[in-house]
């Protein structure tokens, strides 16, 4: 299988730049091969593999850096406080590709909306949009809680323990 | 490692980073001496959880060493906070390791240590003026 996004072991992600359409861009591969396999399988169907418990978590991780761009973007004065936090979401982003099998990486990204959309609803007033950012990480930090303590094997749970740790020094820094 | 075993270990952590902070506050400043105060205190609470806990359950916890070696001497505001930083990120591991071991509550009880630890380590970070103050993997050894 030919991965269309870098698959890291050891990751420094602060100097990654893993983008939704990254990881869809492997996705989209899985989506082809199974067709394939429909094809030349024979008269049985190839069973699409059960999604990965952590793709949705995954895809929630990359909106909410892309979030971050968006902010920084449409107020460039908070790019030294948010830049950092953004950072750290996609080294996540980048921790959780690595771990899902990528055979079975579905995202779903139906909930999440568009780089442009995001841009678009980014509140003018610093504060507010300040405010806003820190109820998001106040509820990635329920969800990354969620995620670990539903963890199977000790490398996640030790995985997505730091993630949400690290989400609520976010809370922290946001305050 | 089981359970039971990574949760004497958490408690052999929380008894270190308690005395690391009777060393530290000596050396601090007013405002820095309350946030040491409250850390010390967490680490208390902590400690006082796990051993209940483990009591609960028939094991015999180990006592806190009279005295442990700190990695380096603290002899300023500037060793002091380096220790406090030190002290936070190498409980927060130890809690981290933790996880994959525990199961239900007590996998809460490590996640909330670890948190709590990582919450400390920044503030820490921050009066210490070390950059950047955010950690992105809390508690993953380096």
């Amino acid at each position: 299988m030919v991965l269309t996004c870098p698959v890291r072991t050891d990751v420094d992600a602060r100097t990654t730049g893993l983008t939704r359409r990254a990881v869809l861009g492997a996705t989209g591969l899985v989506a082809v091969a199974t067709v394939g396999g429909c094809r030349w399988g024979g008269d049985t169907p190839a069973k699409p593999p059960a999604p990965d418990p952590l793709a949705a978590f995954l895809a929630g991780t990359v909106a909410l850096a892309e979030r971050y761009d968006a902010a920084v973007t449409a107020h460039p004065d908070l790019a030294g406080r948010l830049t950092p936090i953004r950072d750290d979401h996609r080294a996540h982003a980048a921790a959780l590709t690595a771990e899902i099998d990528p055979t079975s990486a579905r995202p779903s990204t139906s909930a999440n909306p568009s780089p442009t959309e995001a841009a678009s609803s980014v509140p003018s007033d610093p504060a507010t949009l300040l405010s806003g950012l820190r109820s998001a990480e106040q509820a990635a930090h329920r969800d990354a809680v969620a995620a670990c303590l539903a963890a199977r094997t000790p490398r996640r749970a030790a995985l997505l323990g730091s993630i949400a740790a690290c989400r609520a020094t976010h809370v922290e820094a946001l305050a | 490692m089981s359970g039971d075993e990574r949760l004497a270990a958490a408690l052999r952590a929380e008894h270190a980073a308690i005395f690391g902070y009777g060393v530290i506050g000596a050396h601090l400043g007013r405002a820095s001496v309350d946030l040491a105060r409250q850390a010390e205190q967490a680490h208390r609470d902590r400690r006082d959880a796990l051993l209940v806990r483990l009591a609960a359950k028939g094991a015999t916890p180990a006592p806190g060493e009279p005295a442990y070696t700190l990695p380096f001497p603290v002899t300023d505001r500037t060793s002091a906070l380096r220790l406090a930083v030190q002290i936070e990120d190498r409980t927060a591991a130890v809690w981290r390791e933790a996880l994959g071991d525990l199961n239900g509550d007590e996998r809460r009880l490590g996640l909330d240590a670890l948190t709590d630890c990582a919450v400390r380590a920044y503030r820490w970070r921050k009066v210490a003026g070390i950059t950047p103050p955010l950690v992105a993997f809390p508690g993953k050894p380096s």
